[in-house]
């Protein structure tokens, strides 16, 4: 669905985005993080044909951002990081403005402005001021406006920022619905747990260049090189470190003082993990609980940008 | 109850706009204001004649009162105007910019031309409605008697006119400005300026620059009823002129619309071919208005003038429009306007036209200039004998030779500004360093060659050869008769006769130095920076 080869930008003093690479199938969605000015929002104004890049290209939809500025900008819907509304005009007003700018016909136009007020949940603001509206329904507003042509591609940049708890909760809500419509969606973040638990592709920027692409599990194992696993026991952790240290497979094993429990660097698939915890319950270890570790985003960042970042 | 149907704008952002202007009490408080004013002006005027009236003889006091004060109202209105204008439409880009809704808007699927026209046209019908709301204190002045429902007319027409054209003319320096205060600043000051040089050709030019009236309401209301000597024909002024107006505001909304496209996808096609169609039509006008100032008993020396005069003002035209279309490879260069490739069409012409003279590629632009020059050496050609001046045969050399000068010059300053736009690799630098060099060559020179030109003896001296940089010498010597020669003793070096082939062959010479130059650092600049060619 998306596809950069080489995507090139600079600007006088300074290469925003060097060599970027990347391919979206229709219907992932891939989260774009990296710390603010690495250049996320540079690469998605290029795929939204809002700047032209220096060099390389891309497509969205078969459509070239350079050459078929038009056709890419129908397929798109695009939300900016920062953006304002317009004053003395109502929500639905604005909606229906965005819509007829969007060549759709008067006659559907009512429809599908009601759909998206819906699918927003701001039906009860529909005739309400948008410059009254809070920040967070300013910003699903937004979102409705960028849904009013029923984009095949959402690029979404920092959707969620600067909104309260209760929003951002609200506007992910919301993200997860598009995902089961099917949407492919680039969505960038420089906050990590936001994007964690539906994106199935994740990218970490860093300075212009694309550290690190592909799927989240993927990125995990090869980060990591392994997977953690927590192991509480009822006395006598040491011997059990000694016990692990003799076993295969085993990288490291350490008593983490914050989870009061043995934390096991192992590198093996799902059957050693079973293996191992067989010979710790035959050696007389008193094992507790038994977990693996899920890996979030956030540690995987600072993994892959150690040392890169200041 | 009776029902009116909604009428809806087709372009959207002329609805949302005329939807949104209107709300809240800004718009209400403006009309009420506007009204308000003009009625109190009109009131006390009417007072104030009344008064003086009183003291005049009986027969002068039942003059009618009605042309003086529909005068009246006409210029406070053409001031408030002017005042008022700027504002609607200074801020429509730039509050997108500072609000940070353009982005949103360009992306959408309307094109920029419609975004343009959406918004000078509702800001137009707010004007509209300033106007229309005035019309009951014209029907007062017109009941006092002395003024014509047709004069009344054509004053409405031409300030409608001209304030199309200042409104336009606000959103052209608005899509090109980063601020609303900027904006607005640089809209006042362009209609300023524009209304100073037209107060200054109206009373020095030899040309009837009252054609220009509807570029300034002011002007529009005090010129527009007039009469004018065209070619030889006599017309009502506010015919070409408002003509004039509309393709201007035409091409102030063009540029807008293209100024919006920048930076994304450029397609100069339109905007040039208003560029030349207005050309055209000001040239047309110009050259008619000169020619018809000329009296048709005249000698054949005043035609030579007419002649040189005509061939400086091509040249001038020309070298300040090269500014424009021939800086674009600064931009290209470093990535930012790239042009859009040709599209594919169907016949031989169309195809050369849309490859050569109406993209924004690195040949188009010169290729573009060309054409106009053609476009204007045929109508300075065909406008002596349209003028019914016969003589003109006599004089086919000067005019020839004119154009030789002037299409010398005109490569002389592509030649610089695609120079500069390469060295440069900055528009708006570029368009700078060329109109400096234009106005050192037209003003300084001259200056610094005072002593040198009036030499020991009437010898010119070495540096009265640097003169020839100035073209204006070559017309001067084109178009004075051997006396008024004389009498200036302008010694140039080469003498009157063979000036222009002097100075036509030194400005060719050094065109082609300077492009020559520019290429080489063209490629250089290319090569360092890993521009790929494109597929042209």
């Amino acid at each position: 669905m998306i596809t950069i080869q080489h995507l090139r930008k600079e600007y006088k003093t300074l290469v925003a985005v060097d060599d970027l690479c990347l391919h979206l199938e229709e219907g992932d969605i891939f989260g774009f993080i990296g710390p603010n000015g690495a250049g996320k929002t540079t690469t998605i104004k290029m795929l939204a044909t809002l700047l032209r890049p220096t060099s390389g290209t891309a497509t969205i939809a078969g459509f070239d951002i350079v050459r078929e500025p038009e056709a890419v900008r129908a397929v798109i819907g695009y939300m900016p990081d920062f953006f304002g509304v317009y004053d003395d005009i109502k929500v639905w007003e604005y909606l229906d403005f965005f819509a007829a700018a969007y060549k759709i016909p008067t006659e559907r136009r009512h429809h599908v402005v009601q759909d998206v007020l819906e699918l927003t949940d701001l039906t009860g603001k529909r005739d309400a001021y948008v410059e009254e509206l809070s920040r967070g329904m300013k910003q699903r507003l937004c979102l409705a406006k960028t849904l009013v042509h029923d984009p095949k591609v959402l690029l979404l940049d920092e959707p969620a920022s600067g909104l309260d708890p209760r929003a951002r909760i609200e506007i992910k809500e919301l993200l997860k619905e598009l995902k089961s419509m099917g949407k492919t969606i680039l969505i960038s973040s420089h906050i990590l747990p936001e994007l964690a638990d539906f994106c199935n592709k994740i990218g970490i920027i860093e300075k212009g260049k694309l550290v690190i692409s592909g799927g989240v599990q993927e990125i995990m194992r090869q980060v990591r090189g392994g997977r953690v696993l927590l192991v509480r026991v009822l006395d006598e952790p040491d011997r059990a470190i000694e016990l692990l240290e003799t076993m295969e497979g085993i990288l490291s094993a350490s008593v983490d003082e914050v989870h009061s429990a043995i934390r096991i660097e192992f590198a093996g698939d799902e059957t050693a993990q079973h293996a191992l915890l067989r010979r710790l319950i035959e050696n007389g270890v008193r094992v507790q609980s038994f977990d693996e570790v899920q890996t979030d985003l956030e540690e995987i960042f600072m993994k892959v940008t150690r040392g890169i970042v200041s | 109850m009776l029902q009116v149907p909604a009428i809806r704008p087709s372009n959207p952002v002329l609805w949302k706009e005329l939807r949104t202007r209107i709300r809240g009490n800004r718009a209400y408080w403006l009309l009420f204001w506007y009204v308000m004013l003009l009625s109190i002006v009109l009131f006390c005027a009417y007072f104030l004649k009344q008064r003086m009236a009183l003291k005049q003889p009986i027969e002068i006091y039942a003059d009618p009162v009605g042309r003086d004060l529909f005068e009246v109202l006409s210029v406070t209105q053409a001031a408030l105007l002017t005042i008022v204008t700027p504002t609607l439409t200074a801020g429509m880009v730039t509050i997108e910019r500072e609000q940070r809704t353009l982005d949103l808007l360009m992306l959408t699927l309307l094109r920029p031309r419609e975004i343009a026209e959406g918004k000078l046209l509702s800001a137009f019908g707010f004007a509209a409605l300033l106007l229309t709301a005035s019309l009951p204190l014209a029907g007062i002045c017109f009941m006092l008697g002395g003024i014509s429902p047709g004069e009344i007319a054509v004053t409405y027409l031409m300030l409608a006119g001209a304030t199309l054209f200042c409104g336009a003319l606000g959103l052209l320096v608005s899509a090109m400005a980063r601020t609303t205060v900027i904006s607005t600043a640089a809209t006042y000051m362009a209609v300023l300026a524009l209304g100073l040089c037209m107060g200054v050709t109206i009373v020095s030019s030899t040309m009837d620059a009252r054609l220009f009236a509807g570029f300034n309401p002011m002007f529009a209301v005090f010129f527009g009823p007039e009469q004018t000597t065209f070619y030889r024909w006599h017309v009502p002024n506010w015919i070409p002129s408002l003509v004039l107006t509309l393709l201007a505001a035409l091409l102030a909304t063009a540029g807008a619309a293209h100024k919006l496209e920048a930076g994304v996808s450029e397609c100069p096609g339109a905007l040039r071919w208003l560029t030349w169609t207005f050309f055209t039509a000001m040239a047309f006008c110009c050259i008619g208005s000169i020619l018809g100032g000329v009296p048709q008993s005249t000698s054949v020396e005043e035609l030579r003038e007419a002649a040189a005069i005509l061939g400086g003002t091509l040249f001038l035209a020309l070298a300040l429009l090269a500014l424009f279309f021939c800086t674009g490879d600064a931009t290209e260069i470093y990535g930012e306007v790239p042009a859009r490739e040709a599209g594919v069409s169907r016949g031989p012409l169309t195809r050369f036209a849309r490859s050569w003279l109406f993209t924004g590629g690195y040949a188009s632009g010169p290729a573009y200039i060309l054409f106009l020059f053609l476009t204007g050496a045929i109508v300075i050609v065909t406008g002596f004998p349209l003028a019914g001046h016969t003589d003109w045969v006599q004089i086919t050399g000067i005019i020839l030779a004119a154009l030789g000068v002037a299409l010398s010059g005109t490569l002389l300053w592509i030649a610089m500004a695609r120079f500069f736009s390469v060295v440069r690799g900055n528009r708006l630098q570029a368009g700078i360093f060329t109109y400096v060099t234009l106005g050192v060559a037209l003003i300084l020179l001259p200056l610094l060659n005072t002593d040198a030109w009036k030499g020991p003896a009437h010898q010119p001296g070495i540096l009265a050869w640097t003169l020839y940089l100035n073209p204006g010498c070559a017309f001067f010597a084109l178009g004075s008769t051997p006396e008024a020669w004389k009498k200036v003793d302008l010694s140039l070096p080469a003498g009157q006769n063979s000036t222009w082939v002097f100075t036509f062959f030194l400005y060719m010479g050094l065109a082609a130095i300077i492009e020559v130059w520019g290429q080489a650092r063209r490629r250089q600049e290319r090569a360092r920076r890993k521009v790929p060619a494109r597929a042209e």
